[in-house]
């Protein structure tokens, strides 16, 4: 039946060769389980983009509802709440495997000339990662995701002459309030998805480009 | 799918001490292998389409999950039943309090009250059956009057004249510790 679905379609776009092309590619002998962490990484990446997409379906950032919105989540919504833990131990997930691929590229020196580049992009994703980790802290707007954010950007204002610019920036004011919390949801939401499909896909370019390093 | 890609092109384990292969053998190994990646295949649609599926049971079940929440509605309080006197219907403004989603809201409304005696009111909702305007209680003439289209209803929410299909729409009523509560809307017969 798929058989003859994919005939069909290859009839009139003619894909054949480019499917074979990108999922049917020969990989080195030498590759073992070690080299799946980033496609476990990438996995994860996209539970977390589909629970989260589901989780704004319901989810308010305002400091009026956001507590409220995701007690309704997890309370009262069919599956909500294990919609609402996917997306909250996945993120703990990509953190945990994003450092495990980061060890095993550095451990067989993969990073080498002429992945240079690529490893600079991994590690432009790492702080993607946290950046989506240390926004996605508050949305709850529960006392832990207040305080946890107070400190967070405290620590970002301690920097000498700018500081209280960059809390400013960070926080909205001078204090945590409505606007951190939208700014926040905003990053969370649109702006760092952006980024990281953007260097994800730079990333994935580069390791089809250069292909996987060789053996230690 | 019989085209060989460049792995059993590889030295194959088949090759015992050295000796070539003959062509036969490695027909038959080269089959074993399209098998074995025939397999894989099958496996790979198959957890896939497993973890496909344990996702999507539950992220279908939490967008609709609103479809499955039975609505209910409970009796609220509009009134004293000697707030009322028998042949004179009274608009009454009441409130109650809402859930919406993870909003609780005061919800403010209006029901028109007809009381005959004390065992027998009747709560009609405002709006005329015609096109939802809301109508008034026309004293000298003792019937209900739509400014709307004109329609008339009497006392008992019977149409008299004018366009609407049915009779005034009604809520459930109940009477407990002399207040009059009033619950679902049913709709007018006729």
């Amino acid at each position: 039946m798929f058989a003859k679905a994919y005939d069909w379609l290859d009839e009139r776009l003619n894909i054949k060769g480019q499917v074979k092309e990108i999922l049917d590619h020969p990989v080195p002998p030498h590759v073992n389980w070690l080299y799946c962490f980033g496609g476990i990484t990438f996995t994860l990446i996209m539970l977390q983009i589909v629970t989260g997409i589901f989780l704004v379906m319901y989810y308010v950032p305002s400091p009026d509802h956001a507590y409220a919105s995701v007690e309704y989540i997890s309370k009262e919504v069919t599956f909500g709440k294990l919609i609402r833990n996917m997306h909250r131990l996945g993120s703990s997930g990509v953190v945990v495997m994003v450092v495990v691929h980061l060890l095993r590229v550095y451990f067989h020196g993969a990073y080498k000339k002429p992945r240079e580049l690529n490893w600079m992009v991994g590690v432009f994703l790492l702080m993607v990662v946290m950046g989506f980790g240390f926004t996605g802290y508050l949305l709850p707007w529960d006392q832990k995701a207040y305080w946890a954010t107070v400190v967070g950007t405290k620590m970002a204002g301690s920097v000498p002459l700018m500081g209280e610019f960059i809390i400013k920036v960070a926080r909205g004011g001078m204090d945590l309030g409505a606007v951190t919390l939208t700014r926040f949801f905003a990053l969370h939401i649109w702006f760092l998805p952006a980024i990281l499909l953007g260097m994800l896909g730079a990333h994935f370019f580069m390791i089809r480009k250069q292909g996987i390093s060789g053996p230690m | 799918m019989n085209e060989t890609s460049e792995f059993h092109q590889e030295p194959v384990n088949g090759e015992v001490g050295g000796a070539p292969a003959s062509s036969e053998q490695k027909q038959a190994l080269i089959s074993e292998e399209i098998n074995r990646r025939q397999f894989l295949t099958t496996m790979l649609g198959l957890t896939g389409s497993v973890i496909g599926l344990s996702l999507a049971v539950p992220l279908t079940g939490y967008a609709l999950s609103p479809a499955m929440v039975k609505e209910k509605t409970e009796f609220v309080p509009v009134g004293s039943v000697t707030d009322f006197k028998a042949g004179e219907p009274i608009k009454v403004n009441y409130s109650f309090r809402k859930k919406d989603g993870w909003v609780d809201t005061e919800v403010k409304k209006t029901a028109w009250v007809v009381k005959k005696d004390d065992n027998n009111i009747t709560v009609f909702s405002p709006n005329c059956t015609h096109l939802g305007c809301g109508y008034v209680w026309d004293a000298p003439s003792k019937q209900f009057k739509c400014p709307c289209h004109g329609a008339v209803f009497s006392m008992e929410g019977e149409v008299v004249a004018g366009p609407p299909p049915r009779p005034l729409d009604r809520f459930e009523t109940k009477v407990a510790d002399g207040k009059l509560l009033i619950g679902k809307l049913l709709e007018g017969e006729g």
